[in-house]
């Protein structure tokens, strides 16, 4: 299988505090990697390092072989997509035209949205099934309706990877279940490679091909679901004490507190 | 603008005027009425617009460069090129040195994390207002009688004294300005999301940031050398704006500049001609006006929304 991305030694830290130390790990194409962890173990901010919003102190991250430090904003905004974990503007734009912001790296700077552009991004929200409230003002929608109109954004950017910062924080399980599906099916029909930081390692665990679980900015372990929801492993990273089964169905491992 | 042209506190009629059939009107018309209605439409926009990049360049609804302080620091600025008795030129690139550094100082002070949350921007601007005010009062105890009330007239907001060499100077700065605002218009909707969101989307925000913030300071600084202080139009035009056609940039900035002048012109005919048959005829500046009508907008605006 094809490395998508190739991490090798990343270090980051805020001031004196070391919030990534010296990781590496490789992504294969059109994967769905899970990154977990407990709070303050870089998750977001290893999110951050691979779509290029911050820049590393140390190592290196190759997408398809090319620097990430060497590409432009506009070219790595065509390859890699984010979703935020929320979003907020001081004037409401509506959700079409927050969705047609993806478009952005396409349309010339001066330019205005072709038809295309508009359809792709009717598109996207077709997929995410948000098109619904394409007229209406962002601010005035749910948390998982937002999430939605941010997930078909990062689409209309047509990238091979999309990374999401804790998506499931404010969806209800209704919302997480139409996540779940749509990511599963995004990964399954556009072959597109999925990376995503998570808390909930159930989740992980019902999608995710392959997870890395941080602590204290460190790899505690790597592998599939089977190999690193383990009893040991997680009462290890989380300090806690766990209970973990087997669905009956799927054969995937879960937990309980 | 016809209009705003015939009225005044000398009634002339305009065709008269253009065709020189009669020599006072011709004078009025060219040398007083021309020029005047020409820079209230050039500072109106000057104002609108920047109030609009304001306001996108801090995400915040509130932001003005009268209220922010900006105004302020052009305007000391400004006076300092009086008191040196300098050149238009030097009063704008003054009035623009000015701006610029109240600019630095509210990024300085009130950069939170992420959004620039009301309050600082407020409270930075009323002190820096304040600060300002103090070092012009100070600067206005040294100078002349005459250049004293040149100041004064310059912190009230007028459109007096105006030659067509001062329009098209001030002609210049707007209108770079403008241009260059409008053509950015597109990326500065992406400056609303926050920082990490507009980079993912492909756009290099901390240049785009420097980009506008330099514009919106230059036509303040001319607006304010070319006619003083003139509050509140920066704060409301655009929200008028948002109102009737939305948030895209790509339509307020000119939207802005547009209804800004337009309103700039009537609002200085409005001030030129409401006390010319009392027994006080005189004009009076066009910042009263503004005022009167902007601070009120702002207090609706500033209990209305849920801005903090």
């Amino acid at each position: 299988m094809n490395k998508i991305l190739e991490i090798k030694q990343l270090s980051f830290s805020y001031g004196k505090s070391i919030v990534i130390d010296d990781i590496s790990f490789d992504i294969r194409d059109a994967s769905i990697v899970g990154i977990l962890g407990p709070n303050g173990a870089g998750k977001s901010t290893l999110i951050n390092l691979l779509s290029g919003t911050n820049a590393p102190d140390a190592g290196s991250i190759l997408i398809d072989g090319d620097d990430l430090k060497s590409i432009p904003y506009r070219t790595l905004a065509k390859r890699v997509a984010v979703v935020p974990q929320m979003s907020s503007s001081p004037f409401a734009f509506t959700s079409l035209e927050i969705v047609l912001m993806g478009r952005t790296p396409y349309i010339s700077p001066y330019g205005f949205e072709s038809k295309d552009d508009i359809d792709i991004a009717i598109d996207a929200m077709k997929k995410t099934d948000c098109y619904e409230f394409a007229s209406r003002n962002i601010d005035e929608l749910s948390g998982g309706e937002r999430q939605r109109v941010l997930l078909a954004r990062a689409l209309a950017q047509n990238p091979r990877i999309l990374m999401l910062d804790e998506p499931t924080t404010f969806l209800d399980i209704k919302h997480i279940s139409a996540l779940k599906n749509t990511l599963l099916k995004l990964n399954h029909d556009g072959g597109l490679t999925i990376i995503c930081a998570l808390h909930d390692l159930n989740i992980a665990s019902s999608i995710c091909d392959h997870i890395i679980l941080l602590k204290d900015g460190s790899i505690e372990a790597a592998g599939t679901p089977d190999e690193v929801i383990s009893r040991p492993i997680i009462e290890r990273v989380f300090d806690t004490s766990v209970h973990i089964e087997k669905d009956p169905t799927t054969g995937q491992p879960y937990f309980l507190i | 603008m016809i209009f705003a042209m015939s009225t005044g506190s000398e009634s002339i009629n305009m065709f008269d005027a253009i065709t020189g059939h009669s020599e006072k009107a011709h004078a009025i018309l060219f040398s007083a009425r021309l020029p005047r209605v020409l820079l209230a439409a050039l500072v109106g926009m000057a104002l609108a617009t920047s109030g609009g990049a304001f306001q996108a360049l801090l995400r915040n609804p509130l932001a003005d460069p009268f209220i922010l302080g900006v105004s302020g620091g052009a305007a000391l600025g400004s006076v300092l090129a009086v008191g040196f008795r300098l050149h238009f030129i030097w009063i704008s690139l003054l009035a623009f040195v000015g701006a610029t550094i109240a600019m630095l100082c509210i990024f300085w002070i009130a950069k939170g994390r992420g959004r620039f949350r009301s309050t600082e921007l407020l409270l930075t601007g009323v002190i820096f207002n304040a600060f300002c005010f103090a070092l012009i009062l100070f600067i206005n105890a040294m100078v002349t009688m005459e250049e004293a009330y040149q100041i004064l007239f310059l912190l009230i907001g007028n459109l007096e004294e105006t030659g067509l060499g001062m329009v098209g100077i001030v002609a210049f700065f707007v209108l770079t300005g403008f241009t260059i605002l409008t053509l950015l218009a597109r990326r500065m909707n992406l400056l609303l999301l926050s920082d990490n969101e507009a980079k993912s989307l492909g756009i290099n925000i901390d240049k785009l940031r420097i980009i506008v913030f330099c514009s919106a300071s230059l036509m303040v600084g001319a607006a304010v050398a070319a006619s003083g202080l003139i509050g509140f139009v920066g704060l409301f035009i655009p929200h008028i704006v948002r109102l009737i056609f939305g948030a895209d940039h790509r339509i307020l900035i000119p939207a802005s500049g547009l209804l800004g002048a337009a309103f700039l012109i009537l609002a200085d005919t409005g001030a030129r001609t409401v006390l010319m048959n009392t027994q006080y005829a005189t004009q009076l500046p066009v910042g009263v006006i503004t005022a009167l009508i902007g601070a009120p907008l702002f207090m609706i605006l500033l209990k209305r929304r849920n801005i903090m």
